[in-house]
């Protein structure tokens, strides 16, 4: 049974999205409160999967209630549903919410994003990894991309293009604007990867706010041995040009590309997670696959009981980014995983991935690269490969 | 060129007497020297004139006592003879320098043969002859000289005489001449200097009436001067300009037919009191036709002159062109309302987003419900008509019984009619919200009879999503009351003000404890010819030290962002200005603050009175 909580102060609200759920009641059980003291009061005497709570309310409001029970049940995927477009009170759900839907809702979107955030709890099993992704509120940035984002939104005449560069260069940076520009507050039809068009999207302002809330940081001593996030960011960097490069070279859209760009930079969030939640253990992980010359995916998942592809994944899936970008990050290791079998972004983000590797070496000393000939063979592409590895060698050149 | 002239006349009269005074100084010293002179003069011809005739008679007299032989005389009649000798000469010399014109005969004064024929004689009374020397002396020819010599004296010291006399005839003459040539000067100087003055004079109250001309002519409000005779006694420039009617036309008249278009009514009741309670009245804002045929605003005031004005004005009539800021009052207001409507937007939203949300839940449900229902109706009809005849045993029912539990049927009954009500209900929360947007989007300016119940249920409704988190809405609206006359749209941004300000202040007292709300209870009622609506709010209350500046504008205890500080103030505008009403507001901090706000029933001040033109 999913285990759905629904808080809003308006009863009829509460009572109206219970009925919509009607025909799910076999496998939703969905609970109902009218204030945030009530819902605290539901998760204190039984356990819920979703909170989905409306954002202003007398007394404990929405950004509150999802803070507390983020502290409460840390595992839970929290959901704003607010007929609120006052953008303070969206800025100060940003952080404890993972997604942030707008009333009215379509049922069908409703009963979506949360089917959605039950197939990534499965995607993570019952690992205990699960409770520190789900309290996730943003990530670190590297901190040399930090001060430059921060020296520019401090000078006379920031610049939006300047923005978006240091932005679009680091992974935790850009898969925080991601998660927020496509909270549904900001009404967009389709959802926003590109970092530019999200910065130019949000504007100044709101950038400014952000940072303040603040969804841009810093991390700070998170090198260990064998593992570096400055080697980490570079790799991600090398692997969305790479992306980008492959995409193109299919002639695959523009919007391909950028996705592929965006996946690419993001595909090892997963790592990233990890050595800012927990870096001694994954120290160790990192340590023990050098040790043993496996794969670090393999240390991972005997030793977490998830891969960082399959953090990674539920991570941005908790943040509502759109399925493809979702996808290549949590089969970049083994595309051939992938239920589907189609060509994109994700063919795009392991070759690219793959390739990265070959080129610069791997980020951890003996993480095999290897790109799987079959699932190119499977889609009838293998034979690009040698073109592709040129696009990617020119464009090494290039950057010099 | 006055100016000139004046200038050169000052010049002129100022050298005159100069060179006036310098001539009396001058003439006068002048005559002193003279007269001394004069003086010497006539003192020594006197002298020398008694000085002679004194030495003739001793010389005679020795002369004839010589000639009987005394010795003695003969010398004294050699030293008087000498001393006549030299009188004479003076004499002759000052008859010289006579001015009377006559000359002194100087031959028939000497003495010369007279003292030969006299030596002769003395000579006999030496020689001892004292008779020969008297019948010389006695002779004819002695005696003929001595007569000649004693006319000649004579007529020289006649001539002395007459020059004295001459001259003192002359110089009177001349001391006459100058007093009166003085005497004209100084008659002169005192006409000179009189014109000076007096043209002087006008040229001041030339320039001082040119001066007052100008600051009326600078002053930029209307300033009309109107006489006890209730006649235009001044009329400036801004008059003349706001009006289109020259002063010339204007002063003279009566007042009443100068030719504005205002509202006379007022302009002369306040005119009236003024002059009987010898005190300022003001007019407030009263409506006025430009020249153009445009319309204005005007805000007046009614002086009374003190008595003893020169021109005979009771009163002055000063007014300035309110046009301009009663526009600008209008866009602030309009502004408030903009800035309000910016607010509530957000909230408006919400209130119809939620509603929204479960109407379409529910229609949802009752689409899936309807087809469940729809497929039970169908199994059961299915049923009966394939039973057929069996229709009413036992295995029926217990497959519609199957089919029935199936769908929930028990639910189904309890939710439809749930589901129904509140989509309904979702729907007229929608409609109330819209239609009171309407109500309260209503046009500002006309004022119109406004049932202020429905009004004041608008604004709340509009409203709600800024105090329905902090306060439950009471209200205690008098069903009986008239139709009140006012600007519908001013009232509602009143009414909007005091609510929003209510909600804040429940806000800030429930800072911290967050479970319990506040109460806003709004009331109307009647009282006699007033309307009194209250705005009551359990609040923090106003403290003391600050009641008084609430409705100055500008003054905002909000951060800073939050509130522009033109709520209150143009709350009591509103209520008071535009409206004739009063505001009053009850406070105690920790309990709550009371707003009352009157309104009256007939309205005082109309403000779409006819023009009289």
């Amino acid at each position: 049974m999913k285990r759905v909580l629904f808080v809003d102060d308006d009863p009829n609200v509460v009572q109206g999205l219970r009925r919509m759920l009607r025909s799910v009641r076999y496998e939703w059980q969905v609970g109902s409160a009218t204030s945030g003291e009530e819902a605290l009061e539901a998760i204190r005497h039984e356990p819920f999967d979703v909170i989905v709570s409306d954002m202003k309310m007398p007394g404990i409001d929405g950004a509150e209630l999802l803070t507390r029970v983020k502290s409460l049940q840390p595992d839970s995927v929290r959901i704003i549903l607010s007929g609120h477009s006052e953008r303070h009170a969206v800025m100060k759900s940003v952080a404890p919410a993972h997604q942030f839907l707008s009333k009215p809702c379509e049922a069908e979107a409703l009963k979506e994003t949360i089917e959605r955030a039950y197939a990534l709890r499965d995607f993570l099993g019952t690992s205990k990894i699960k409770e520190l992704v789900s309290g996730i509120d943003f990530l670190p940035g590297a901190p040399s991309l930090h001060r430059e984002l921060v020296q520019e939104l401090e000078a006379p005449n920031p610049s939006l293009t300047k923005i978006a560069k240091v932005i679009e260069q680091d992974i935790g940076m850009s898969g925080n604007i991601l998660k927020v520009v496509n909270s549904a507050y900001f009404g967009l039809f389709k959802p926003v990867i590109s970092v530019e068009r999200a910065v130019t999207y949000l504007g100044l302002e709101t950038i400014g706010d952000l940072s303040r809330i603040p969804v841009f940081s810093e991390y700070k001593g998170l090198d260990m041995r064998g593992f570096s996030v400055e080697a980490l960011g570079r790799h991600s960097r090398r692997t969305a040009g790479f992306a980008r490069s492959v995409a193109v070279e299919e002639k695959g859209s523009e919007e391909l590309a950028g996705h592929s760009f965006q996946a690419g930079m993001l595909h090892d969030v997963g790592k990233l997670v990890l050595a800012a939640g927990v870096p001694e253990r994954y120290g160790r992980v990192v340590q023990r696959a050098a040790e043993r010359g496996v794969s670090v995916s393999e240390v991972e998942q005997e030793e977490l009981g998830a891969t960082h592809a399959q953090i990674g994944a539920y991570l941005l899936g908790l943040w509502g980014l759109p399925e493809p970008i979702v996808e290549a990050v949590a089969y970049h290791t083994k595309p051939m995983d992938c239920p589907w079998r189609r060509s994109g972004v994700l063919t795009a983000v392991h070759v690219a991935n793959s390739l990265a590797l070959e080129i610069d070496g791997s980020s951890t000393a003996n993480d095999p690269p290897r790109i799987e000939l079959e699932y190119l063979r499977s889609l009838k592409i293998d034979h690009r490969l040698k073109d592709w590895r040129n696009a990617c060698l020119q464009c090494v050149e290039q950057a010099g | 060129m006055k100016r000139v002239s004046q200038t050169a006349l000052l010049g002129i009269a100022l050298s005159l007497t100069v060179m006036i005074f310098a001539w009396f100084a001058q003439s006068a010293y002048h005559a002193n020297s003279v007269s001394q002179l004069t003086e010497e003069r006539n003192h020594g011809i006197d002298g020398v004139r008694s000085r002679i005739s004194h030495l003739n008679e001793l010389l005679e007299m020795s002369v004839s006592l010589t000639a009987t032989g005394d010795g003695r005389w003969e010398e004294r009649y050699r030293a008087l003879e000498s001393q006549l000798d030299e009188e004479i000469e003076k004499a002759i010399e000052l008859s010289l320098e006579s001015q009377s014109g006559k000359v002194a005969p100087r031959k028939r004064v000497s003495r010369q043969a007279l003292a030969a024929m006299e030596q002769e004689a003395f000579d006999f009374a030496h020689q001892g002859f004292p008779e020969k020397a008297q019948a010389v002396l006695s002779g004819a020819e002695y005696q003929e000289r001595w007569a000649l010599f004693t006319r000649g004296l004579e007529r020289l010291l006649s001539v002395l005489a007459d020059d004295t006399l001459a001259v003192r005839l002359k110089s009177e003459r001349n001391a006459l001449l100058e007093r009166s040539a003085a005497v004209a000067a100084i008659c002169l100087l005192l006409v000179l200097w009189l014109t000076v003055l007096s043209r002087r004079r006008n040229e001041e109250d030339r320039l001082r009436n040119a001066r007052t001309a100008n600051l009326l002519a600078s002053i930029s409000s209307v300033l009309i001067g109107v006489g006890k005779d209730g006649r235009v006694t001044s009329w400036n420039t801004a008059a003349e300009a706001l009006f289109g009617i020259p002063a010339t036309e204007a002063i003279g008249r009566p007042f009443q037919e100068c030719g504005i278009r205002w509202e006379w009514p007022m302009i002369l009741n306040a005119a009236s009191d003024c002059v009987e309670q010898n005190r300022p009245i003001r007019i407030g804002a009263i409506r006025f036709g430009h020249p153009n045929g445009g319309e204005g605003m005007l805000g007046a005031t009614a002086n009374p002159v003190t008595p003893g004005s020169v021109d005979g004005t009771s009163f002055l009539l000063l007014a300035a062109d309110l046009t301009e800021h009663a526009l600008l009052e209008n866009q602030l207001l309009q502004a408030q309302k903009l800035e309000s409507v910016g607010q509530l937007a957000a909230g408006i939203a919400h209130e119809i987003n939620t509603p929204t949300q479960y109407v379409g839940d529910n229609t949802r449900f009752l689409k899936e419900a309807f087809g469940e229902v729809l497929g039970l109706v169908g199994k059961i009809e299915g049923i009966t008509r394939n039973g057929g005849a069996g229709a009413g045993s036992s295995q029926v029912a217990a497959e519609i019984r199957e089919a029935m539990d199936k769908v929930d049927l028990n639910y189904l009954r309890k939710e439809i009619p749930c589901a129904i009500q509140q989509a309904l209900e979702g729907i007229e929360r929608v409609t109330k919200i819209v239609r009171a947007m309407k109500e309260f989007s209503h046009p500002m300016r006309e004022k119109t009879g406004v049932d202020i119940n429905r009004a004041i249920e608008s604004t709340i409704t509009v409203a709600r999503n800024e105090w329905k988190y902090v306060a439950e809405m009471v209200t205690e609206l008098d069903p009986e009351l008239p139709p009140v006359p006012c600007m519908p749209g001013i009232f509602n941004q009143v009414i909007l003000n005091l609510i929003i300000n209510a909600a804040d202040a429940i806000g800030e007292a429930a800072k911290g404890e967050s479970t319990s709300k506040g109460t806003i209870t709004v009331s109307t009622k009647r009282d006699n010819g007033w309307v009194e609506i209250r705005v009551a709010d359990t609040g923090v209350g106003i403290p003391e030290e600050i009641r008084g500046k609430i409705f100055d504008p500008f003054f905002t205890t909000k951060d800073v962002g939050k509130g522009s500080g033109q709520g209150l103030s143009l709350v009591h505008a509103a209520v008071v200005q535009k409206h004739g009403g009063k505001i009053l507001v009850e406070s105690e901090v920790g309990k709550g603050t009371t707003f009352l706000i009157r309104l009256p029933l007939k309205d005082l001040a109309p403000v779409d009175t006819e023009m009289t033109s």
